[in-house]
């Protein structure tokens, strides 16, 4: 089995992962806490990478990225190098594309949480950072693990948007998917079976882990 | 302590409109009505959960809340700054949490200490043996003991108890009661105490609050808003 690109796929659905948490979380939980105007236009906005077609989420930030945008230009004169067609491109693309699923499923996760015992942290005195990181976090944190679980699985599997902004270099930008797509091509049936093997095994993992979660069975409570 | 708690609000939502003024007085005030009066309306507007469409919340002379018709309020404090304790219908125990940890999350202090405290707290209330065991294994009667003295131990100077005691049948509801009123009324504390029967505290109230106005089942017409059933009160 090509390992590199296997190794590749990992690095960037940990990265890709971490990052959607970083900004999925917070959303998920003031979408699920506050109500505002445009609360669900906003979710509509993050939700949208789940239906649109790879290559529109791909095109958009192809265009979004690209050396000619303002944040491509403005990356470049900090790095000295494009964004586009790195391994960095392949993060933002697998994590805009797995983002969706750590909004909604963390969304609902937060709402999850009976909001009387939330006030009644703040009636204790807590502020709401505290109240958020000693009652509902906790509390949510089944429901954000197995929204983090499908989110690793999603970006894992990444391919449409991540080919268009990153590219498919060998030894570069080559993740799994690509591999298998070039190996299958090529006709190397034994790569590709390899790759497809463990892929699929990772992803059915993922979304074991996610039902047993939601189901209340992990995490020993 | 800090003296009495007075609440003159009106909270408008959708076709209900609550509209109290009172003053709860030291010591025990019962309020009574029917589901859909307002009575949770009010407790979430005293405990800070929601804010009122104007008038003003002070306990002696401590504004916790004060809006004039259609302004920002120009306070609004936070649940965190009112010291209210606050007994749930639903207890909202941390359910992740030992009883130690739930009682002791509101007292301040090193950890050691809040520790002790806790279990006083715990012991005080006769539910000591629960302090190492978590919500889920508690019965009725001990979740409610817990969920007491979690809201005791920090000390507050106005208590909210909502059907605090829905679980227990009339008998031990006395017993409890009687048991309980000293502790409750430590130190001049205010004590509103939502209710479903007059009866049901057995008298230990000194003064009660009759809260009506129940439910309106179609919404009034545009131009005849101002005949949106109110929440009465007679204070008696």
């Amino acid at each position: 089995m090509p390992l590199a690109p296997f190794l590749l796929s990992l690095q960037i659905a940990v990265a890709a992962t971490t990052l959607a948490a970083l900004v999925g979380v917070p959303l998920a939980a003031l979408l699920a806490r506050r109500r505002f105007f445009g609360r669900e236009a906003l979710d509509a906005l993050f939700s949208v990478p789940l239906v649109l077609p790879p290559t529109v989420l791909g095109y958009f930030l192809l265009v979004a990225l690209g050396r000619r945008s303002l944040l491509g230009r403005a990356y470049e004169s900090f790095t000295g190098g494009p964004l586009v067609f790195t391994v960095k491109a392949a993060v933002l693309a697998a994590a805009v594309s797995s983002l969706p699923l750590v909004v909604k499923f963390g969304r609902a996760a937060f709402a999850g949480v009976d909001r009387d015992v939330v006030l009644a942290a703040r009636t204790l005195g807590a502020s709401p950072l505290r109240a958020f990181r000693t009652v509902e976090l906790p509390l949510a944190a089944r429901g954000l693990v197995a929204a983090l679980a499908l989110a690793f699985a999603r970006s894992l599997g990444e391919f449409g948007a991540t080919l268009m902004v990153a590219g498919d270099t060998p030894g570069l930008t080559q993740t799994a998917s690509m591999a298998i797509y070039d190996a299958a091509l090529a006709g190397r049936e034994h790569d590709a079976n390899a790759l497809v093997l463990v892929l699929g095994a990772l992803s059915f993992g993922a979304l074991y882990l996610t039902n047993r979660l939601i189901a209340g069975r992990g995490l020993g409570r | 302590m800090a003296g009495e708690l007075s609440a003159r609000l009106k909270v408008r939502r959708g076709r209900f409109t609550l509209d109290v003024d009172l003053v709860f007085p030291i010591g025990i005030t019962a309020i009574v009505g029917p589901s859909g009066a307002g009575k949770s309306t009010l407790l979430g507007a005293l405990v800070g959960a929601l804010h009122p469409d104007e008038g003003r919340i002070a306990l002696g002379d401590r504004v916790w809340f004060e809006a004039s018709s259609g302004a920002r309020p120009r306070v609004a404090l936070p649940p965190e700054a009112r010291h209210v304790g606050v007994v749930f219908q639903s207890l909202a125990l941390f359910p992740h949490m030992t009883a130690e940890q739930n009682v002791g999350y509101g007292i301040s202090g090193a950890p050691a200490l809040r520790r002790e405290a806790a279990r006083a707290w715990l012991e005080r209330l006769g539910v000591l043996h629960l302090a190492d065991r978590r919500p889920r294994s508690y019965s009725g009667g001990e979740a409610q003991r817990v969920a007491l003295a979690r809201a005791l131990a920090p000390g507050p100077s106005v208590l909210v108890l909502d059907e605090p005691f829905s679980a227990l049948d009339d008998a031990t509801k006395a017993h409890v009661l009687r048991e309980l009123t000293p502790t409750l009324l430590h130190e001049g504390r205010v004590v509103v105490c939502v209710t479903h029967r007059e009866d049901e505290l057995g008298g230990a109230q000194s003064s009660t609050v009759r809260l009506e106005g129940g439910e309106l089942r179609e919404r009034p017409p545009i131009a005849n808003r101002e005949f949106a059933r109110r929440g009465q009160v007679k204070v008696e």
